[in-house]
Parts: C-alpha cells; structure tokens; sequence
C-alpha cells in the first residue's frame, strides 16, 4: 500500500484524570483520505483521545501535528448533538453560520449534503420528527458541510439498532466516493471496524496504548459473511482478548 | 361521541356546577351575592360608575399595569437570568442577594415604594407588579441556562461557535421553554401583587373596584365582579401567552413519532 502523505501525527499523548491513566503514550499518523477506524473496548479512553485531538481537551504530555498547520475538522457525535429548536436545513448549516458563510452560500451547501445523506424532502423536519438513523445522517451532512478535510467520528453508529446501522456504514461508504476527507471513526464494534476501515488501530484498556495496527486486505464492498472477513475477524478478536 | 367533544362537555359541566354551588352558598347565606345578583350589579355598574369612572377604565387601567409591568419584567428577569447563568462571577456575587430578596412577598414593598414615588400615578403600582413577575423570570431563565445539554455545549464549541454565538444560537433558544415557564409563573404573582397594589393605593382599577366592595357595606356582587375580572383578563394574558410559546417553540411540543 502506498502510504500518503502524514494528515496528522499524534505524539506520546498521555492523559489521566486524578489517579487514574486513560492514555498511556499514545501514538499514531492519520494519512491523507484514509478512512481510520480506532477499535477498543468501552470506555477505554477514545473519546478523551479525539477531544485531544480536536484541541477540546489538553494532554498531560505528548502533542497532535497537522499537516500544513490545518486542524480544522468537522464532528459526527455518538448521542447526534442535534439542536432540536432548528430544523434539519438550519441544524447543518449551523457551522457555516458560525463561520459567517453568506446566508444564501449556506442553504446551497445545506442542501447538497441533505440531499446526499438521503434526506431530501426532510429539510424543514424537526430532529424530534426523525429516527434515530436519520438524525445521525443529519449529523454526518451536517459534518461533511462543514467542509473541512478531516472528520473525527466518536462512535457514531453507537445508539443505533444492528439493521440501522448496516444501512449507516453503508451511507457512510457511499458518500467517501464523492466527498473526499480524512476520517478518523471511533468504535467499540469489531464487524464495523473491518467493514469500514482502511486501517484499524487496536487500543487496549485502560490506560489505553496502541496494540496493533491492522490493514485489511479485502476487497469493497466487503461482505461481512465471507471467509476472508471471518478469518480477520477471529484474528482481531484474539488479539483484542490479549489486550485486555 | 368523540374524545374531544365529550372534554369539552365535561368543562361546561364543570363550570355550571360551580355556578350553582355558588348559586347554593348565596341562598344559605343571605349577605352573600349570588350569580343573578352580581348579573344585576353588573347591570347597575354599567349605569352608575363608581368614582365616575366607567367599567372599562377600571379594567383598562389593570391591564395597562400588567401589560406594561410584565413587559419590563421580561427584558429585565432575561437579561438578569442570563447575568446569572452565564457570568459565575457576577452570580457569586449578587446570587445571595437575589436570594435573600426574592421570597419578600412584592405588597411589602408598597409602603417603600408609594414613599419613593408617591401614591398618585400609576408609577408605584407598576413598580410592585414588576416586583411580583420579575422573580420567577429570572429563576427560570437562569435554570434553563444552567440546564443547557453538555453535548450541545461541546458540539457548539467543536461547530466553531463563539462566546457571543454559544449564546444566541444554543444557551438561549434551549433555555426558551425554561423561560415562557417563568413567565407564566410571574404572570399569575403578577396579577396578585395587581389586586392588592390597587387595593391599597389607587385610584382606579380592578383591585380599586374589589376594595370598594368592602367599603360599601359588603357589596359582595361587586367583589364578586372583580374577581370574575380578574379571572377573564389572566385567562386572555395567558391564552395570549401559550400562543406565542406555541409559535416560538413548535420544536419543544413536538412529540418524537
């Protein structure tokens, strides 16, 4: 595999709340368009590592680089973080409003992405209106509006039901041979992580280290029931037992 | 027979058995007012006003006050309630007072307050209806801010939002249910710091009117009159009320399907 250029390198990072250490030393590059999935049991720490990364959180040692001194990134949240007094049109432009992108240049960029996560003719819904699924495609519209190169997802698919979420990791696919970014996805799921990732970074519990890096070599679209997967699969979770 | 016409039977039903319990007390006790005598006094208020001053002048005089006091208390109680929820410095300091102020009920201000600005005018009645609403607006204001999603707050943040857009576009508008709340709440104090205001020191007005039902050798058909006033004038402030909560937060009656 042709590595692309560093998007961002995380550097001995390592963080702890009174006494107790959620990282321990944590490093990692994230490439350019790779799509990088963080595997770890619950808890372990992931979350703190993306509030790291987004400059939300200091850590205790350890520095994020981005490439070109970019850091500007849009979010996918587990719980959407949806703002229910807006509809869905005004809930993914919200970012750009803030940035104070025209009103007109905002509810052209609003409707592209709505309409590309499959919510056309939802614009002018309430988040309360929506399922669980289709508030999260708001989430991701809203995310890939923003318009930034990079999108740290914090298990994004999290609260949603095992046929929803097929469907998501799907959309979410989808969308990648249009929209170019670099996304960083967080999740507790092994299936998910070799169905969607590049690259799979195994962490460990807490305190949280990289174990083991995992490239899979499968073809997309991925089937989830094929031998191929279900060998790296076992392989994983073997792995992940010794991790913990 | 549907749902809705069956409730709605049910509140006419209501309403008349109240009328003929009252109907009942006047006929075991004979200085009270029944509904046929208040109809009658109503009548004869019409004819002769008392003071010379109409009906309507009484009822637009009380509405006035409250309409004007409710509307500095909003600005105010807001303005106040967001101080406190988003400056924690400012809330340190003036929390305690606010505390320490708030449960004095407002009428014990009158004798301070007709002092300062004189009992004439409507000045004085205005300032202790303020006193009545303003509370419960800041407390609820204040609540709702402090209640704000942690999320919301952490996505705002992450979605690039400013101090002054954290506010504008997420504290505030979460917070909006929290505060119609306390407007209600502040609403009802404010129509009873209303009466007993007018009672003390007017010369015109709802509370007026009550007070000189008890001058008048017990006319109760004319208290009877302020309250049923009383009554109407609330029931359309927060009718008006509920529909601007409604049009202003549709998001926060919606139920999820």
């Amino acid at each position: 595999m042709v590595k692309d250029a560093c998007k961002i390198a995380v550097r001995h990072i390592s963080k702890s709340f009174g006494d107790q250490k959620i990282l321990d030393d944590v490093s990692f590059d994230v490439y350019e368009n790779e799509f990088l999935v963080i595997l770890g049991p619950g808890q372990c720490g992931k979350t703190v590592l993306l509030n790291i990364m987004a400059g939300m959180e200091p850590a205790d040692t350890g520095d994020v680089t981005f490439k070109d001194d970019d850091s500007d990134m849009g979010f996918v949240f587990q719980k959407y973080a949806l703002y229910n007094w807006k509809t869905v049109e005004k809930n993914v432009e919200l970012p750009l409003k803030f940035r104070g992108v025209s009103k007109k240049e905002r509810s052209r960029t609003a409707k592209k992405y709505i309409d590309l996560v499959g919510l056309d003719g939802f614009a002018h819904s309430y988040p309360v209106q929506l399922s669980g699924g289709m508030k999260q495609r708001v989430g991701i519209a809203r995310a890939y509006a923003m318009g930034h190169s990079m999108i740290l997802m914090d298990e994004p698919f999290g609260a949603l039901d095992a046929q929803t979420r097929y469907q998501m990791e799907d959309e979410l696919l989808r969308m990648r041979n249009t929209e170019k970014a670099t996304v960083v996805f967080v999740t507790n799921n092994i299936e998910e992580a070799i169905y969607l990732g590049d690259r799979i970074l195994l962490f460990s519990d807490k305190p949280s280290r990289v174990v083991e890096e995992f490239v899979p070599k499968l073809k997309r679209p991925r089937n989830n029931a094929s031998d191929d997967f279900m060998a790296f699969r076992t392989m994983i979770t073997g792995q992940m037992d010794l991790a913990l | 027979m549907n749902k809705t016409y069956r409730y709605s039977l049910l509140s006419v039903l209501s309403v008349i058995c109240v009328l003929g319990l009252w109907w009942a007390a006047s006929i075991w006790n004979a200085s009270l007012a029944g509904p046929v005598d208040t109809i009658e006094r109503f009548g004869r208020l019409i004819g002769h006003p008392i003071m010379g001053v109409p009906l309507w002048m009484h009822v637009w005089a009380s509405v006035r006050r409250i309409f004007v006091s409710f509307v500095a208390a909003c600005v105010v109680g807001v303005s106040l309630g967001i101080a406190f929820g988003i400056f924690p410095t400012f809330k340190r300091i003036m929390w305690p007072v606010f505390s320490v102020i708030r449960p004095i009920p407002p009428l014990a201000w009158i004798p301070i307050v007709v002092l300062w600005v004189g009992i004439m005018g409507d000045t004085s009645k205005d300032i202790i209806i303020f006193i009545g609403i303003v509370m419960a607006i800041v407390i609820n204001t204040q609540e709702g801010i402090r209640q704000t999603d942690d999320l919301l707050l952490k996505a705002g943040k992450l979605l690039g939002a400013n101090k002054w857009q954290m506010l504008t576009e997420i504290t505030l508008p979460s917070s909006i249910p929290a505060i119609f709340a306390g407007m209600k709440t502040g609403l009802s104090t404010g129509w009873m710091s209303l009466v007993a205001a007018e009672m003390i020191a007017a010369k015109e007005g709802i509370g007026f009117l009550i007070n000189q039902s008890m001058k008048n050798s017990s006319d109760t058909a004319l208290d009877f009159i302020g309250i049923i006033l009383v009554a109407l004038c609330s029931a359309v402030f927060t009718l008006l009320l509920n529909a601007i909560e409604r049009k202003v937060c549709l998001w926060s009656k919606m139920r999820a399907k």
